[in-house]
């Protein structure tokens, strides 16, 4: 099985994209992001998504310019060694609590809503179960089935969006700076952390693209996160049209429109189609974190067993989903005030400052040939 | 002295030699006959037939009166009269005219072929015998396949004797590049096994694979096509099924165009269909025969009933145990109404109920068939009703196990129709105990489950899970056969990749 | 397969096996351990604490069982009071024997005097963060106490919950006359203060010897306070405020015959209104609020006693009666509500969405603007059919 080259196709990385940048960005993010900025939620989206597509862009050209390599070999290429280790160790430590932050996200839902009684570890060590068999099953496994389970999630996010028509009343969404700039550009700042900015990480999944077609694969993945964009910008519109000044009240805005749509004149519960897109997204970014993880550890350990950290990062995100949030005040501060700060100061800077080595130090293939010739 | 594989023992031109050696062998068969003939001016030279009576229906003089004649035919031209030196001309140097003659020298090829239905004929002064099939016994004729009927179209089946089964596959499909490949496993069964494929529609490395994992298996005796399976297939513990087993010739026909290998066993109507993803377990042979319109709507209504068998009882008892706001207030009004004063919980109740629609099921196939049906069917009744008057279980839980069972009735292929049966349990265990997240835990941990399976280095879940929406026009729908006759569909399997080698597990990781 | 293989999937079973035992079913209930709440009355005590009443549905009652003898009605109605609802609720579960399960609520019934007195967010604080409960159980209030309208036996529904719910919805829809106020929608007006809103009243009725209850007119809700005014708006003036915020939907139009004519004076046509809608306009004239409303009817009629419409002319005089009665209507309902400086026609959350600098100087004082603010209102009806008779009444006297 080592022998067989682990690579996706580019609609399988697409798909793959969509699942590690939406995920449950789409049922965490409407509420907390419109209770900060209020009815002009979707304008910091948009900024964000820009702000995101920059990266994502970053990330192509590395990607591009150093042939597929890894991140970890790149960056010991442009900086070396002792430096690329010492880089690392913050990209490990986001990609450790992001992954016990969305594990914890999952818990922290039901806990709230569905299952009120049960302890919060059963949550998160089952889900972490499934994600960790999962990543262990190989990324093309993993690949595969994100491809069938990427579009149930979007279809029933819009199928609920869709037949929450009634409950609109898209006069909700004016005055459009009923807060202030300020706090639009403070959503800005949210939502360029989470979930846009997270598109740095993904370069350490880049490197699993086959070697040809790298034109169709940039298409193909702006594609997909002009999808993340465009989904997460509708939520949010909707979400303010559907319940105006309650939205940023309630918690988990996606599945308390769809506990409220009434078809035919009954109230029909379907917001568990909207749990089922929770736990779905949420596993597919778990799953794509742990492998991204386990690449970034065996490749500075170089270690021959290319699975052997999937169990013992499986164990440790679980205990640390478990741990490190003690309030949901804390989870609050953590998720929407210092991850922020941390994916744009730290990973996009990363990325930016790597592009620019790039940019300075090399050259492209086609120049470089030209020059041997 | 006893014959050596280096060292035959060979037919000796002395008769009474030849049939000490024989009976010295074949003692205490009491079923081969030794026929003592005689011929020639004054009946003076000896001839020996030795066959199996239970293996040769025949006249025991007819072949040796029509060897004879064969001699005899040249009465017209030379006057001479039959001699043993004739007989070795004749038989010999000059060929003959009847039917599946064969020269034999060894003792241990003269009793292989005696035990295969042949009759084989010695001549006193000459050291070979002269072997010809006869007519055996009539087996089964060919009928309906009972387990696979349709209402349109052919109702072959295939029977026990394999040259039958390969004469239908071959009127079938009248190509030279239909190969079958014969292999013969086992020292007392001495079983012939026979691989079909369709040169130009196969894939090569598939087709190596599988005869590589076929390889060791002469040694064994294999009596049916499941030790077939159980031998090549990925993953033994998975409750699905990695081949798929049929009995009509017309699917397997279709399924040797589709580039699979058909593998049949000698005295085993079961053909063996390698390698087979999930999605053909979806689809029958009927639906090439209706209507495309009915045909897409059955598929549907397949593919729903695959779900419900799998996942009704585990749903019932994760609503009404963890989230009863999501049913609606008037059909939970009703349940409620029916589920006071039941002393079970939800899930004990499903269990009780399922396993004893489990026991009506495999009592209704082991009991004799007049009897069957009604047992069945009036069991069903009864014992639903009186749960009811007994409040062991709710109308609502019977009617939720009846639709499983109903629905797994409805999955066309025996095997995995099994699987989902099996799988059911699992799920409703997961449901109880985590209600709607425990159900979500283990869709996902099947998905992952049918992913990660093989078989015969495909995954499991072509066309699903390596998303190939083209394909689809066969699976979800069935599109119109003009489509199809234009754009073949053995397009299906996966080129070029090379499967990877058996790993430890039995399954490639 | 090596039996090295197989260890190592038996113990990953026995794992998996001793995994599941950890699962203590925290939330596993059974069905028969829930009691399911139809509908919640809440009144205040003496001391201000709530009062509670639940009245839960009882199984088996609406089925008759050859053992069963009681079959008696389908809920039970169960009281406690404390100083906030959860402990109420509490108390309840406890005398109950079983758990509460809100998410089948229909309706919520506040007493006058709760209504009053408390401010109903506290009472909503509480729904709204329990888990499951549907947003579209409906609020209402009651005249008096709200726990003797839980007692009425329901007429056909089963439980009087229902009942309730779908006289609400019936009235809202067929009669215009009351707004169908859900837990939602009150909801997400809590959150956006200064809001002001109508809550249909309840009010029993007893008719040959079966009581019922209707809803005679409704109540002004102020939600900084949460609580209500006292002083009922009338029920002749719902239609009027319903077809300005366009939640109209279908209803009758009376229009009186004119004194001079053959019929008495009691008769009048009927218009029935098919479909409303309207649009407010919200302009300032010299630092005052002036309001435009636009009214466009369309219907058909629904009896004629004393006009006709047969030809054009008469047509168009039908049609302009009716303009005026509704206009003047509408004047009547609208100065009746500014004296009570209650902007339940929402202007100004209109000013706050279009016109953001407007409201900024308005927003302070808005009550008192508005019960100065200039109103004007403009009719359009669209008579489009006269039924399946013609467009004259059944026993007219023949045209001089």
């Amino acid at each position: 099985m080592q022998g067989r080259a682990d690579k996706l196709t580019t609609g399988q990385l697409a798909c793959f994209l969509i699942a590690v940048s939406m995920g449950s960005a789409i049922i965490f993010i409407p509420s907390s992001l419109i209770l900060t900025a209020g009815n002009g939620a979707w304008l910091s989206l948009l900024g964000a998504f820009g702000f995101g597509m920059i990266t994502l862009l970053c990330v192509l050209f590395l990607h591009r310019r150093h042939e597929g390599r890894d991140m970890v070999e790149y960056s010991r290429i442009l900086i070396g060694r002792t430096a690329t280790v010492i880089i690392m160790i913050p990209v490990i430590a986001m990609l450790l609590f992001a992954t016990a932050a969305i594990i914890a996200g999952i818990g922290a839902f039901f806990i709230s809503g569905m299952m009120p009684e049960t302890p919060l570890y059963i949550f998160c060590s089952f889900s972490l179960l499934v994600a960790t068999l999962t990543a262990r099953a190989g990324i093309a496994a993993a690949a595969r089935m994100f491809v069938l389970l990427v579009p149930i999630m979007i279809m029933f996010a819009v199928v609920v969006l869709v037949i929450a028509l009634p409950l609109y009343d898209w006069n909700r969404l004016l005055p459009i700076f009923d807060k202030g700039a300020g706090p639009i550009l403070h959503g800005l700042f949210i939502t360029a952390g989470f979930p846009f900015g997270e598109v740095c990480l993904f370069a350490l999944i880049l490197p699993y693209a086959g070697k040809d077609n790298s034109r169709l694969l940039s298409v193909r993945l702006l594609l997909a996160f002009g999808i993340t964009g465009i989904s997460m910008v509708i939520a949010t519109l909707c979400t303010i049209a559907a319940f105006g000044a309650a939205a940023g009240h309630f918690n988990y805005s996606l599945y308390q429109l769809a506990s409220n749509i009434e078809i035919g004149g009954t109230n029909e519960r379907i917001e568990a189609v909207i749990g089922v897109a929770l736990i779905l997204g949420s596993y597919m970014k778990a799953t794509g974190y742990i492998i991204a993880l386990n690449r970034v550890l065996s490749k500075i350990s170089g270690v021959k067993d290319e699975r052997a950290f999937i169990y013992p990062l499986g164990l440790l995100c679980t205990l640390l989903s478990l741990t490190l949030f003690s309030s949901p005040a804390d989870f609050q501060y953590l998720v929407y005030q210092v991850w922020p700060f941390t994916v744009i100061f730290v990973g996009c800077l990363l990325i930016y400052a790597l592009a620019g080595l790039t940019l300075a130090r090399t050259k492209p293939a086609s120049r470089a040939q030209e020059a041997e010739r | 002295m006893k014959p050596s594989p280096a060292n035959p023992e060979l037919l000796t031109e002395d008769l009474s030699a030849n049939r000490r050696s024989l009976e010295q062998l074949l003692g205490k068969c009491d079923d081969v006959i030794f026929d003592v003939l005689t011929y020639g001016d004054n009946l003076d030279y000896k001839a020996l037939s030795v066959y199996c009576s239970s293996l040769v229906a025949v006249d025991r003089n007819h072949y040796m009166m029509q060897s004879l004649e064969d001699l005899s035919g040249r009465r017209s031209g030379r006057a001479e009269s039959v001699t043993p030196a004739s007989v070795e001309r004749y038989f010999g140097q000059e060929g003959a005219t009847s039917q599946g003659m064969r020269i034999v020298t060894e003792l241990e090829a003269a009793i292989n072929l005696i035990l295969q239905g042949f009759v084989v004929l010695m001549f006193d002064g000459w050291n070979r015998a002269v072997a010809y099939q006869a007519p055996s016994f009539d087996k089964r004729q060919v009928t309906e396949p009972v387990s696979e009927p349709v209402v349109q179209g052919p109702r072959e089946g295939t029977v026990e004797r394999l040259s039958t089964n390969l004469g239908m596959i071959r009127q079938r499909l009248q190509t030279p590049r239909l190969k079958i490949e014969f292999l013969v496993a086992g020292d007392t069964t001495k079983t012939t096994i026979a691989m079909c494929y369709l040169d130009n529609a196969v894939i090569p490395t598939v087709l190596n694979e599988f005869q590589s994992r076929l390889q060791g298996i002469e040694q064994y005796d294999v009596p049916e096509t499941s030790f077939i399976e159980d031998w090549v297939q990925d993953s033994k513990y998975s409750p699905f099924p990695q081949y798929r087993y049929t009995e009509r010739t017309d699917a397997i026909a279709a399924a040797i165009m589709d580039g699979r290998i058909a593998v049949l066993v000698d005295n085993s109507p079961m053909v063996l269909i390698a390698p087979a993803l999930l999605t053909d377990f979806l689809g029958t042979s009927e639906d090439y025969y209706v209507r495309t319109v009915f045909a897409t709507m059955i598929r549907l209504l397949r593919i729903g009933a695959f779900f419900i068998a799998l996942m009704l009882p585990s749903l019932y008892i994760a609503l009404s145990t963890f989230h009863p706001e999501m049913i609606p207030t008037v059909l939970l009004l009703a349940i409620l109404d029916t589920r006071e004063g039941i002393p079970f919980p939800a899930f004990i109740e499903a269990l009780i109920m399922e396993i004893s629609f489990e026991l009506l099921r495999e009592a209704g196939i082991r009991l004799p068939r007049p009897v069957g049906s009604a047992v069945s069917i009036v069991g069903a009744l009864v014992i639903g009703q009186a749960a009811i008057m007994a409040k062991i279980s709710s109308p609502i839980m019977v009617i939720v196990v009846a639709l499983t069972g109903i629905a797994s009735f409805a999955i066309p292929h025996y095997d995995i129709a099994i699987a989902i049966r099996i799988l059911r349990f699992p799920f409703m265990v997961a449901a109880t105990l985590l209600g709607g997240f425990g159900l979500m835990i283990c869709s996902l941990l099947l998905l992952l489950h049918l992913t990660c399976l093989r078989t015969l280095g495909q995954p499991y879940l072509t066309s699903i899970a390596p998303l190939k929406l083209s394909d689809w026009r066969d699976i979800v729908v069935r599109a119109p056969l003009t489509t199809m006759l234009k754009n073949p569909r053995n397009r299906r399997l996966l080129p070029s990749e090379s499967a990877p080698p058996r790993g430890r597990r039995g399954r490639a990781r | 397969m090596s039996g090295a293989g197989v260890g190592a999937w038996g113990r990953c079973m026995l794992l998996l096996g001793a995994l599941t035992l950890l699962t203590g079913c925290w939330d596993k209930n059974e069905l028969t351990a829930w009691g399911f709440v139809q509908a919640v009355a809440i009144d205040l005590t003496e001391s201000g604490g709530f009062r509670v009443t639940t009245q839960i549905y009882r199984p088996g009652a609406s089925e008759s069982r050859s053992d069963t003898s009681s079959s008696g009605k389908s809920f039970v109605t169960l009281t406690s009071e404390a100083s906030t609802i959860s402990q109420a609720a509490g108390q309840i579960a406890a005398q109950l024997g079983r758990n509460l399960q809100w998410s089948h609520m229909r309706a919520l019934l506040l007493g006058e005097e709760a209504a009053l007195n408390r401010n109903i967010g506290e009472i909503l604080d509480f729904f709204s963060r329990s888990q499951g409960l549907r947003g579209s159980a409906f609020v209402m209030t009651t005249e008096g106490l709200a726990n003797r309208y839980l007692l009425i036996n329901p007429l056909i529904e089963n439980t009087i919950g229902q009942q309730l719910k779908t006289v609400e919805r019936l009235s809202s829809l067929q009669a215009g006359a009351s707004t169908a106020l859900s837990l939602i929608n009150l909801e997400i007006l809590a959150q956006s203060p200064g809001s002001v809103t109508l809550l249909p009243r309840l009010k029993l009725l007893k008719q040959q010897s079966q009581q019922a209850a209707i809803i005679d007119g409704m109540n002004v809700l102020r939600l900084p306070p949460g609580k209500i005014d006292s002083g009922l708006v009338p029920i002749k003036f719902v239609d009027n405020i319903m077809m300005i915020r366009g939640e109209y939907k279908r209803g009758l139009i009376t229009l009186p015959c004119p004194s001079d004519g053959e019929a008495g004076g009691e008769a009048a046509d009927l218009f029935k209104v098919g479909n409303a809608k309207s649009r407010l306009r919200v302009v300032s004239s010299g630092g005052l609020p002036n309001i435009k409303i636009h009214l466009s009817l369309q219907g058909g009629v629904g009896e004629l006693v004393c006009s006709s419409v047969l030809t054009k002319a008469e047509h168009d005089r039908f049609v302009k009666r009716l303009e005026e009665k509704v206009t003047s209507d509408t004047l009547e309902a609208l100065e009746y509500i500014q004296k009570r400086k209650a902007d339940v026609l929402f202007a100004g959350l209109r000013v706050e969405r279009w016109n953001p600098r407007l409201w900024k100087q308005w927003r302070s004082d808005w009550p008192e603007l508005f019960s100065k603010a200039k109103v004007s209102v403009s009719v359009k009806i669209d008579l489009t059919t006269t039924g399946m008779d013609a467009g004259s009444p059944l026993t007219s006297q023949p045209h001089p």
